[in-house]
């Protein structure tokens, strides 16, 4: 471990690949659609491009050749640059949480990338392997494991339980599996994934046939009847091939994203693994999760199912995926979500007996003005828009568009739920996609309460919490009473008993 | 546990107020000279008539915004600032048509730095920058010696770091 060693050569494979799908749009409309073209302009632009390609690829070699990294007791340490040297030390205490990414290319050549996060707003401040053969990545991941595990050893035990916790440090806890989904989890899936974007290209066919001018010529020229039904017969055969591909389409994406889809759980961690052929891991330390985020759509709710979000401090963007893993199997039901959070993270486990907000909180949010809806009905008066060639008077539509406000707030209102408990404040909102947000005092960095002119005379506030995420997390409640806020200060002012201070 | 949270009590400087008359002034006469440059370019090069319009909204904007920021806004902000600090928390409140309360706990700031423009030195007066990870604050126009004791007491208590986990 002492010896300082490069990356692995395959890294450059990676490198390149992003290269070339960053550049390649460029490429094609210079050397594929101007192919033909002798403009000066093309033929300096190829030159740079080519130029650039070549520069870049070899910073690349370049970068490989000088940029190596070492694993010291407790921290990483990262070395660049030839003749200006630095040195970059990332301690194993400030990562937040692994990520894991096993990509198609990487499966291929036998790989995997591995990112380990820091809270740091920077994405440099993460540790990121773009290739490495898995074995290694184990080893990096239980190396760290271990050595926090030390760490925590050193700080709690004494030098005569040294013994027995080395024992302990070297049999690896037992992962305890949560959740995997089931076939009946997998059809759940398929059917909501995909299938209302599925939906829009079988309503727009429909409308085109019905409407299109060929179809209707030849109901009048060639007997009505039989027109009518020969164009109804295709547009059914239309809408359940469209049905059948959807669906088809839904079950491919959700078993190839959620086909072996795992969350686990030991004594110090918890485990996401989802990917068929691409495979992305997460892992991050039960003590380190910021928050618990619930989000339920409408379609979810009426489902009975819930989304939950892990918040942790570390930046979950740093791979570049695109995929969120930080979020929990979204087709859950509600209940076994509960269940879950239970099991594996107890101290956000969420209480049913929260307070709804009072009567004169609705008549203050009705006093608010829409902004959405005012501005709304200008661009609606100032271009009259007709959709679907409908003639529709613009306050028409901006009078649905009110009702569809007024309808979001009688939810929101019907919806809003707070509750504290012991070390936990939880609280529920939204219209037609509910959140409920749980997070511990001690993990609360700021609080900040609020007050506007409406509020003021109805005795009403608006709370904040500040976690730390990456960006910060700001969340909020509105229009709680005053008392209610007061017990919240109250409540946070304890915070000090929870805190270990260095 | 007793609860350690009392409302903020402790108030900028009086002076302030002078401070933040003085800057608003300057800052509407700059307001003034470019609608002026603008008046006269708009003369000068006949620019068409909805641009007259446009400085027309912006001279009855200006207006209101030198009575409020000159006659109203000063006193307003001193009136309802008040901050505190013990060992466990740092409160700001300020805000006289929207309130803001925040509370801040002690170890979780990470660096306090003064600063004092032409105007605050005149008066002797100083702002405290706050930051923590995730949030800055400001404590504007404290007397000097004052801001010196805060901030030396923010310091002392803040130097207790949590184990950030």
């Amino acid at each position: 471990m002492t010896q300082a060693k490069r990356y692995h050569p395959l890294v450059l494979v990676f490198q390149l690949k992003n290269l070339i799908r960053n550049m390649i749009l460029i490429g094609v409309y210079l050397f594929v659609f101007n192919a033909g073209s002798n403009d000066a302009f093309y033929t300096y632009a190829r030159y740079i491009f080519i130029g650039i390609i070549g520069l870049t690829a070899l910073s690349y070699v370049y970068k490989w050749f000088t940029h190596t990294y070492k694993l010291d007791t407790g921290a990483f340490q990262l070395y660049k640059g030839l003749f200006a040297k630095s040195r970059r030390t990332v301690p194993f205490s400030k990562i937040q949480n692994v990520q894991r990414h096993t990509s198609w290319l990487h499966r291929l050549l036998g790989m995997t990338s591995i990112t380990f996060e820091t809270s740091m707003e920077d994405n440099d401040d993460s540790v990121t392997f773009r290739a490495l053969p898995p074995a290694e990545a184990d080893r990096l991941e239980d190396f760290i494991k271990q050595q926090e595990a030390e760490a925590e050893t050193e700080e709690t035990e004494t030098d005569a339980a040294e013994d027995s916790a080395e024992m302990e440090s070297s049999a690896p806890p037992a992962k305890t599996v949560h959740f995997r989904p089931g076939m009946k989890d997998h059809i759940k899936a398929s059917f909501l994934s995909l299938s209302f974007f599925a939906l829009i290209p079988v309503i727009f066919s429909l409308v085109s046939n019905v409407d299109s001018t060929d179809t209707f010529t030849r109901m009048m020229e060639s007997g009505f009847v039989s027109a009518l039904v020969d164009a109804w017969w295709k547009i059914t055969l239309i809408a359940v091939l469209f049905a059948s591909a959807a669906v088809i389409f839904g079950a491919v994406k959700t078993i190839l994203q959620y086909g072996r889809y795992e969350i686990a759980s030991d004594d110090e961690r918890i485990y996401i693994t989802k990917g068929f052929f691409q495979t992305s891991s997460f892992s991050v330390q039960k003590s380190r999760v910021q928050a618990v985020e619930y989000r339920q759509p409408p379609i979810n709710r009426w489902l009975g199912m819930t989304e939950m979000r892990l918040i942790s401090a570390g930046g979950a963007n740093a791979t570049g995926g695109t995929e969120n893993i930080t979020s929990l199997y979204p087709y859950m039901s509600t209940a076994r979500a509960a269940g879950l959070i239970e099991d594996i993270l107890p101290v956000f486990s969420i209480t049913d007996a929260m307070t709804p907000l009072p009567r004169r909180s609705l008549f203050v949010r009705f006093l608010r003005p829409s902004w959405f809806w005012l501005i709304a009905t200008g661009l609606l008066f100032y271009f009259e828009p007709s959709p679907f060639d409908i003639h529709v008077p613009w306050w028409a539509l901006s009078a649905v568009l009110l009702v569809l406000v007024i309808i979001s707030r009688l939810l929101d209102f019907a919806h809003t739920r707070y509750a504290v408990h012991d070390e936990c404040i939880q609280w529920r909102k939204g219209g037609w996609t509910t959140f409920l947000f749980v997070t511990k005092r001690e993990k609360v960095s700021e609080m900040t309460f609020k007050r506007g002119i409406l509020q003021k005379p109805a005795g009403l506030s608006t709370m904040v919490t500040i976690n730390r995420s990456n960006p910060v997390k700001h969340t909020d409640i509105d229009d709680i009473p005053v008392d209610a806020a007061g017990d919240m200060k109250d409540w946070y002012s304890r915070r000090t008993g929870d805190i270990i201070t260095e | 546990m007793e609860s350690s949270l009392q409302q903020p009590e402790r108030r900028l400087s009086k002076k302030a107020v002078r401070v933040w008359v003085i800057t608003s002034i300057i800052e509407q006469f700059i307001n003034v000279a470019v609608l002026g440059v603008l008046y006269y370019l708009d003369q000068r090069f006949s620019w068409p008539q909805w641009v007259n319009w446009i400085l027309i909204g912006l001279v009855v904007l200006v207006v209101l915004s030198a009575v409020w920021s000159v006659f109203i806004s000063p006193w307003l902000t001193y009136r309802v600032w008040r901050y505190d600090v013990n060992d466990e928390f740092l409160q700001l409140k300020r805000g006289a048509i929207r309130e803001v309360h925040h509370i801040v706990p002690m170890t979780k700031i990470q660096s306090i730095a003064t600063k004092q423009g032409p105007f605050l030195r005149k008066y002797g007066l100083l702002t405290l920058t706050i930051k923590t990870l995730n949030s800055e604050h400001e404590i504007p126009a404290l007397p000097e010696d004052t801001a010196i004791d805060v901030r030396n007491l923010i310091a002392r208590y803040a130097k207790i770091k949590e184990v950030e986990e």
